[in-house]
């Protein structure tokens, strides 16, 4: 599925021979060429130390880093960037520096494990929040599942070193927590994904109440402030009312149909992500098992 | 020497270059100037002595925002009016003939495939590179990489398969 057929494959090797010719080739060369020469290696220059690579160059790693690190908590987006989602600007920030500062300065490797995890599961919630607002796309999910998978297994693996420093029921502990945590997700975006249609009609009814009304006010200004006052009281149980339907007429049933029908193409269900969380459980579950087996065969 | 091996980059590279921008811009005599730009703006900073990890991966980005600074320049030529204008036309004078006439029925098709799916698809299969190639290449995941390859192939082909049947 993911191949070309061999005509495609072929057609697409021809577009190799979009080259420039040989005449230009040798143009746009002679023009590098040129540039180069005037532009030569600049050696022995004295770097300005304003220059932000070279500021934090001139530093020892570590202090650039918690330089880095004020800069960012310091500024309040560590804390603006908590609620971010993947597709937000905010997301890499919480994903690559709040946590992984967090995960820094944890020490043992309890703590780690137990961090790990919860970051692990913080994946999972973005996904269960993605799927409630409609708004998972397959390369979000791509996304999401990666970091999962990547902190899970972090988890597995720091749980063994646990396991060899504090002992079988330390590790048996944690991992039993994490798949207790992983079991309630796993169900959470089960949910999430049937709740899909509810999703999308819920979000259909409020765009097309909001549609009905801006036509009620064009079409009569003369009782506006009625509408308005109405509109600001009903706008309120716009989101979760099931009775606003009574006010929507007819042809918005005719509509309704087109917008889940769309919807359908643009959303994209977690599935893939609750047949990941399953099978990492399965996974954790056999390890647990045999760490308990051994944490038995130590009390005897 | 740095100049020597830049130059080699130029010959190992200015082909590939030239391809991702001409099936971007869908324009010959532009996608040559951007890659001329870009090989001096990448040679500009490699002669501030900053290193260059990746050079493919570095040029390929410069080449990104050379286009998007030109454009900007051009305003009167909007993205959306080259992508009307097509191929055809700027090709007529091309010196490389019968062997570069095979070439645009692949031109041809992949005008027809969106970004970002045209520009993974020209760096898998005409290119050859590996998903974990353009996903360095892109900062993207190698799994983002993937959907994009996999979705690019499948309007590839109803391209193709619509294309059969208008025959």
């Amino acid at each position: 599925m993911n191949d070309l057929t061999p005509q495609l494959e072929k057609i697409m090797e021809n577009a190799k021979r979009v080259v420039l010719s040989h005449a230009e080739k040798d143009t746009v060369r002679a023009h590098v060429e040129e540039f180069v020469r005037e532009h030569p290696v600049r050696r022995g220059l004295i770097p300005s130390p304003w220059m932000a690579g070279r500021f934090l160059m001139v530093l020892h790693k570590p202090v650039a880093f918690t330089l880095i690190l004020l800069l960012v908590l310091g500024g309040g987006t560590a804390y603006a960037a908590e609620g971010a989602l993947p597709g937000d600007t905010l997301y890499s920030i919480k994903v690559n520096v709040v946590e992984e500062v967090l995960a820094v300065v944890t020490v043992s490797d309890e703590a780690k494990v137990r961090w790990d995890a919860r970051r692990a599961e913080r994946r999972l919630e973005e996904a269960t929040q993605l799927t409630d607002e409609g708004k998972m796309t397959d390369e979000k999910q791509a996304e999401i599942q990666e970091r999962f998978e990547h902190l899970a297994q972090a988890v597995e693996e720091r749980s063994r070193r646990v396991e060899e420093k504090r002992g079988p029921r330390a590790a048996a502990t944690l991992l039993s927590d994490f798949e207790g945590k992983l079991r309630g997700h796993e169900r959470a975006l089960a949910r999430a994904d049937k709740a899909l249609p509810a999703v999308a009609a819920r979000r259909l009814k409020a765009d097309v109440k909001t549609s009905a009304e801006i036509t009620v006010t064009a079409a009569a200004p003369t009782v506006m402030m009625a509408t308005m006052s109405e509109s600001t009281s009903t706008d309120d149980n716009a989101i979760e009312a099931p009775e606003v339907q009574e006010d929507v007429s007819m042809h918005d049933e005719e509509k309704s149909e087109d917008v889940t029908e769309i919807l359908e193409i643009d959303t994209v269900a977690t599935a893939p992500i609750v047949k990941t969380v399953h099978a990492r459980l399965k996974k954790l579950e056999k390890i647990r098992l045999g760490v308990e087996l051994k944490e038995k065969s130590q009390d005897e | 020497m740095a100049e020597k091996a830049f130059m080699e980059a130029y010959e190992a590279h200015a082909d590939a270059l030239f391809r991702h921008c001409y099936f971007k811009t869908s324009n010959r005599e532009f996608a040559k100037d951007v890659v001329q730009e870009t090989f001096c703006r990448t040679w500009n900073y490699i002669s501030e002595g900053r290193r260059v990890e990746n050079i493919r991966a570095f040029m390929y980005r410069v080449a990104g925002n050379v286009i998007i600074d030109e454009m900007r320049k051009k305003k009167t030529t909007s993205l959306e009016a080259l992508e009307d204008v097509g191929f055809a036309p700027a090709d007529e004078q091309n010196p490389n003939g019968e062997q570069f006439a095979s070439g645009q029925e692949a031109v041809r098709m992949l005008a027809n495939v969106e970004e970002p799916y045209r520009t993974v698809l020209v760096m898998r299969y005409v290119e050859g590179l590996s998903p974990k190639e353009i996903a360095e290449t892109l900062g993207e995941t190698e799994n983002v990489v993937s959907v994009r390859i996999h979705r690019g192939v499948k309007k590839l082909r109803s391209v193709y398969e619509g294309d059969a049947n208008n025959i």
